[in-house]
């Protein structure tokens, strides 16, 4: 006598159930399954090309390292091109990374004109296009930076509060990267914005030290000389200003000349607060914007507009340091 | 007529070029003495000295060089690089007199190779100098200095004090006056010194003499890469930071400015330091004023660029290639 559970069509039926569970299964996945499939679908496998300055310093180096970290663990393939600071050799790996037609194309601006012919290309030809810290003259599909106009607003507010209104001589200099930079141009309008509402401010000093501390050091030193009662000196980029800081500690001014600092917020900065040699810093942490990078090109990735059909925006935060309580918004490159 | 009067006057060296240039320079102060508040003071002058201590160590380094009928395109590289060095040698927790030999020893055999290749290969000055910058800068890049910009460790400070003042003077200065003094002595006592001159005006003329030619040329380069070195220190105690994008500004240039503009030639066998102070005080006293006159840098560098212009029109009036110099002229 057979049994129940030996029946060969009762087995038959078994698996023939079991099958079309397991078919089910793969047909209807739970809309919390179906998000991370999509995702992968949208960014798996993708290619995203990343031209910035330079690489070797602290900004472009965390940039990169934020990056990569985030494209590694979403399986997306990451080129990077180092120009160092040759914007010839920029414009170059540009063209050549267009050809290769990449999905995303991310890059920092070494000005507004250079690459606009190229980033306008790279949209028509269906590449993505990520603009770092700089917009060019040509809108792409994101702008991820710094607002360098409030930058000097902000700043300028805080030297105001500081040095005008008749408390000191009023006198500021402003160290500029180079005068030709935009993030200089922009900082220095944000500046005078502000510095026009108080009489008692006057910008004695708008000096180019080319983005080098040594230039800032000997700046600074001739800018002491001539205004030994200076109240505040302000550089558009930390690591430049710290010649400039080094230069008041010479003249033996530390702790009578303010000085302030845009900072993309190396360690080196932080620390330097914390010596007494800058005053205060307005940081934006480059390890925070390079996830905003990665957030905004996995968004474009999965948003299925037309490239250079829309224009986001995505503005970094700026957080004054001016003690050691506040060390955490400064980066630690990753070793 | 009135012309060739003065041609004649500065060829018979009644007024030599250093000297005009120092006149050029002392005018300019005088001028700047009445148009500008606090140009005039002590302070300011100390200040400019500190500001061209630099620029002047780096400018007597290239003069030996220059006196061979050579130029060392290389030398800031050399001056980055090795300072890099030194400072993350100091980062890694080594001691400051191990990090300075280190540091000391890279910038002679980098100097040291620039010879060989001019001297052994026979290949132009300017080409060796111009392609050694970019391997020398470029090896330490991808072996032991990954980042172009290294701090001082905030503990790590002792050699900032080379930045300080002694008894109100710049210590940069009276390095600046120390190194002077030596290369002074070398050049116009010593008989190697009085060698380099001998191979700059006529190379082929110095080696049927028996000169030690190969020596000469090494000496020459040795000069300007330990000089290169000290100067890069100087940088590194100044700022507390070494930055090697420096390598690629155009310091170099206000070097080869420094030492033509006093007097020195690229036709060999002229220029001392006597012609490299001319040309440092006039550009010190140049950069001092546009930056009180809060000049922008365009404008600068315009101003620079026509001022040595000016120079090597007048060197060229002054000094003609005679056809054996023009040939090995770089």
């Amino acid at each position: 006598m057979k049994t129940k559970k030996n029946n060969p069509l009762r087995k038959l039926l078994l698996g023939g159930m079991m099958l079309s569970l397991t078919a089910g299964t793969v047909a209807y996945a739970t809309p919390r399954d179906q998000m991370r499939l999509d995702f992968d679908k949208a960014v798996k496998g993708k290619t995203v090309a990343w031209v910035p300055i330079t690489l070797g310093n602290p900004i472009g180096d965390m940039w990169t390292a934020a990056m990569r970290q985030n494209f590694e663990k979403y399986g997306v393939k990451f080129l990077v091109r180092d120009p160092n600071f040759s914007t010839s050799a920029q414009l170059q790996a540009v063209t050549n990374l267009i050809n290769q037609k990449p999905d995303v194309l991310i890059v920092q601006n070494a000005n507004v004109t250079l690459l606009t012919k190229e980033l306008k290309r790279a949209m028509d030809n269906g590449i993505y296009v990520v603009q770092v810290n700089l917009l060019s003259n040509q809108p792409t599909d994101a702008y991820v930076g710094v607002d360098y106009v409030d930058v000097g607003r902000q700043i300028a507010r805080d030297i105001v509060k500081e040095c005008g209104g008749g408390k000191s001589s009023g006198k500021v200099a402003f160290v500029q990267g180079e005068a030709t930079a935009t993030d200089s141009i922009d900082q220095l309008k944000g500046l005078m914005e502000v510095f026009k509402q108080d009489k008692s401010i006057k910008l004695v000093s708008t000096q180019s030290a080319k983005w080098d501390s040594n230039l800032a050091n000997q700046i600074t030193a001739t800018t002491l000389q001539q205004h030994p009662d200076l109240c505040a000196t302000y550089g558009s980029w930390g690591i430049m200003q710290q010649g400039a800081a080094q230069a008041v500690k010479t003249a033996g001014l530390q702790g009578k000349v303010k000085v302030y600092a845009s900072s993309d917020g190396p360690r080196s900065d932080c620390d330097l607060v914390e010596q007494k040699l800058f005053h205060k810093i307005l940081s934006f942490r480059a390890d925070i914007q390079g996830e905003q990078v990665s957030n905004a090109v996995i968004s474009l990735l999965q948003s299925g507009n037309k490239p250079g059909s829309k224009h986001m925006t995505i503005l970094s935060n700026n957080y004054w340091v001016t003690g050691k309580q506040e060390r955490n918004y400064c980066y630690d490159l990753p070793k | 007529m009135k012309n060739t009067n003065m041609k004649s006057l500065l060829r018979t060296h009644i007024i030599s070029q250093e000297t005009a240039v120092l006149l050029a320079a002392l005018l300019l102060a005088l001028l700047f003495a009445m148009t500008l508040d606090a140009f005039a003071t002590w302070g300011n002058m100390m200040t400019l000295l500190r500001s061209v201590s630099v620029l002047g160590i780096l400018a007597l380094g290239m003069i030996p060089v220059v006196i061979v009928r050579g130029i060392d395109l290389s030398q800031v590289g050399i001056s980055m690089v090795s300072s890099a060095i030194v400072v993350k040698c100091i980062v890694l927790g080594f001691p400051l007199p191990l990090c300075l030999l280190v540091g000391l020893a890279l910038a002679l055999a980098m100097g040291a190779i620039n010879s060989l290749l001019v001297d052994r290969l026979q290949i132009p000055v300017l080409f060796v100098t111009l392609t050694t910058v970019f391997i020398f800068v470029g090896l330490a890049r991808i072996t032991v200095l990954p980042s172009m910009i290294i701090n001082l460790p905030p503990g790590k400070l002792e050699l900032t004090v080379l930045s300080m003042n002694w008894h109100g003077v710049p210590v940069p200065m009276l390095v600046f006056a120390a190194c002077a003094l030596f290369m002074h002595l070398f050049l116009a006592h010593t008989t190697p010194g009085r060698f380099l001159y001998a191979y700059g005006d006529n190379a082929e003329t110095a080696r049927l003499y028996g000169m030690p030619i190969r020596s000469i040329l090494f000496m020459a380069y040795m000069s300007s890469a330990l000089l290169a070195f000290v100067a890069g220190v100087l940088m590194v105690s100044g700022t507390a930071i070494v930055d090697l994008k420096t390598v690629s500004s155009t310091l170099i240039f206000d070097v080869i400015l420094v030492v033509i503009i006093g007097g020195a030639s690229f036709s060999g066998a002229r220029g001392s330091v006597a012609s490299v102070l001319a040309g440092l005080l006039l550009m010190g006293v140049l950069l001092n004023a546009m930056t009180i006159m809060d000049i922008n840098s365009q404008l600068q560098n315009m101003i620079k660029g026509a001022v040595l212009l000016a120079v090597l029109i007048v060197d060229k009036c002054l000094n003609p290639l005679d056809e054996e110099s023009a040939r090995q002229s770089i």
